[in-house]
């Protein structure tokens, strides 16, 4: 599916898009409408937030959320991504890097939700299985370098161009359809409620997810694992509408249990993040023991590639990340020429990573965007340190999961919900 | 008389403005045709000591191109912009020095801004994807 679009009758021909498009899918002549080859393009939304005349859009389902939210028969379910919390307030007139969580929940509660959870928690649960995905490679000898999962443009990427090398992506869902996944199979057991009325609705800083949550691999018993996808800035229309005003708003917490979460989670929002949370879990289950140091510098900041090396449990872990998808061609290219010597490489298609995302708030000027961008991942950062718990294992929701319901990580349960596999979009493209 | 305003905070520096207009004055009105004719626009956007800075006739009062031309190339019109005699000028340059706003280029004869007064609105302004040129009728 198409999520990415440019009204012609808007464009102005600025080509201010084609530069930010590392796919080259959006092209035109300067001062003629630009159109987007939609066999190339990956969904990103990047043109998106660049463009300044509103000309390039992402499809919305702002109407369909708000049917189901009034609709009194359906359980409506909202999850909110880790990047979200430091760019919601910005829509709103607060400083960038306002951190908001709370009255994030607090909106979404006002709108309506039945639940209002976060994606933070799945993010964890992510961890847990991907983390154990790499350390079974590590064990069994499996194959390197292990590429993440979680972004969707990035999984589309790789399907359109490198479909040969999709059997080194991590087959974990992304944190988002894991959330959908669980919801729909332990909160509808546990509460008794049947699946079907269960509307999951996430709000997420990438147009991408629109197009991830209509996969065929992406359903799960017959339900789709989650129903709508609403971007930031989706979320901030719908608020205006509704005349809520977060920066107005009284803090209030997530839902349990999916409302609790670690700082492994919520650093999934920048570049790095993703890798730094699994090295945390990975780390100390090699080594046995509680780590001392939760920090891994190496693998923060704002680079476009940064590589690390880590010991643990006498085993030499080395890794790497990447974002923007032009820096990750060369290497993508050296692995079909032989070997790439690397374990886990993390990779987002947004500059900065979700924190940059295509659904983020409009930001036209490039000077300004890069302050931004720094304020949003020095709150990310802040926040994370503030929080009781930093490692994914250490959730206690995520144990109780285990415990409860899923068995144990890559268990029998955990693989029906939480993992698949990719390669359906390069099929579809080819019948096509 | 058409003046054009300029908003530095809404310029993005995307020079879209400067390729309409070398387009606008081009005989096919292409980007393809101002190329081929070595077309100079007549608006630019510069950055000067780190700002951005619009380079583009200003349609003074008493303007010092006219006062400054040693052959009286230079006349001003009835809608405020500036003519050249192109059979009379030299192509000496002392216009573009005399210009205290840098609005004029010699390509080889002085390039000034004139509104597009063919056509209905300026269409450096109307390409402009955030209004950072705005039309004011004076
Ligand atoms: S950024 Fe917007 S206005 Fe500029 S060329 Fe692209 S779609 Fe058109
Ligand atoms: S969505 Fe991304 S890949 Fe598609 S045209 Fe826009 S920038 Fe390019």
């Amino acid at each position: 599916m198409q999520v990415v679009n440019i009204d012609e009758q808007n464009c102005k021909g600025c080509t201010l898009c084609s530069q930010v498009c590392k796919v080259n899918a959006c092209t035109g002549e300067p001062l003629i409408p630009h159109f987007i080859d939609t066999k190339k393009c990956v969904n990103c939304g990047q043109c998106v937030v660049t463009c300044p005349a509103r000309a390039a859009k992402d499809i919305n389902c702002i109407e369909e959320v708000q049917k189901a939210v009034e609709d009194k028969n359906t359980i409506t379910v909202v999850q909110g991504a880790p990047a979200v919390r430091v760019t919601l307030g910005e829509e709103f007139g607060m400083d960038s890097g306002s951190i908001v969580p709370g009255r994030m929940a607090a909106a979404l509660r006002k709108l309506g939700f039945d639940r209002v959870y976060d994606t933070c928690f799945a993010a964890d649960l992510t961890i847990m299985e991907e983390g154990h995905e790499l350390l079974k490679r590590v064990k069994d000898g499996g194959t390197f370098p292990m590429f993440t999962s979680c972004c969707p443009a990035w999984v589309l990427y790789m399907e359109k161009n490198y479909p040969d090398l999709l059997g080194y992506l991590s087959t974990c869902k992304s944190p988002q359809q894991m959330f959908g996944a669980v919801v729909k199979s332990y909160i509808a057991k546990k509460e008794g409620i049947n699946p079907a009325r269960i509307y999951m609705v996430s709000v997420m800083p990438c147009t991408a997810k629109k197009y991830e949550i209509t996969r065929p691999e992406m359903i799960c018993d017959g339900y789709k694992n989650v129903d709508a996808v609403l971007t930031t800035r989706d979320l901030a229309e719908l608020l205006r509408k509704k005349h809520i005003d977060i920066s107005q708003l009284v803090e209030e917490d997530f839902d349990t249990p999916f409302g609790e979460y670690t700082g492994a989670g919520v650093i999934f929002g920048a570049t790095g993040g993703v890798m730094e949370a699994a090295l945390r879990t990975a780390c100390e289950v090699l080594d046995g023991k509680p780590l001392k140091k939760l920090s891994f510098y190496d693998v923060r900041g704002i680079s476009s590639f940064r590589e690390a090396e880590v010991e643990a449990g006498g085993i030499k872990l080395k890794v790497a990340v990447v974002h923007g998808l032009e820096k990750i061609k060369p290497l993508l290219d050296s692995l079909r020429g032989g070997r790439l010597n690397y374990h886990f490489i993390e990779v987002m298609t947004c500059p900065e990573g979700c924190i940059g995302g295509g659904g983020q708030p409009n930001i036209p000027k490039k000077s300004v965007r890069d302050k931004v961008i720094k304020e949003r991942m020095k709150s990310i950062y802040y926040y994370e340190l503030g929080l009781a718990k930093r490692k994914s294992n250490d959730n206690p929701q995520i144990k109780l999961i285990y415990e409860d319901f899923l068995g144990k990580p890559l268990g029998e349960m955990s693989h029906h919900l939480l993992h698949t596999t990719y390669g359906s979009a390069s099929t579809l493209d080819g019948k096509k | 008389m058409v003046k054009i305003s300029f908003d530095r905070d809404l310029c993005l520096g995307c020079k879209t403005c400067e390729l309409a207009c070398a387009a606008a004055h081009s005989r096919v009105n292409s980007i393809i045709g101002a190329i081929k004719e070595n077309k100079i626009s007549r608006i630019r956007i510069k950055k000067v000591s780190g700002k951005i800075k619009l380079e583009q006739c200003k349609l003074c009062q008493n303007p010092k191109c006219i006062d400054s031309c040693p052959t009286k190339s230079l006349s001003k019109e009835e809608n405020g912009t500036v003519k050249v005699n192109y059979l009379t000028c030299t192509g000496c340059g002392l216009c573009k020095e005399a210009c205290p706003f840098g609005a004029i280029v010699l390509g080889p004869f002085p390039t000034l801004c004139d509104r597009c007064a063919e056509s209905d609105e300026p269409l450096c302004a109307r390409a402009c994807p955030t209004k950072a040129l705005k039309v004011k009728a004076v």
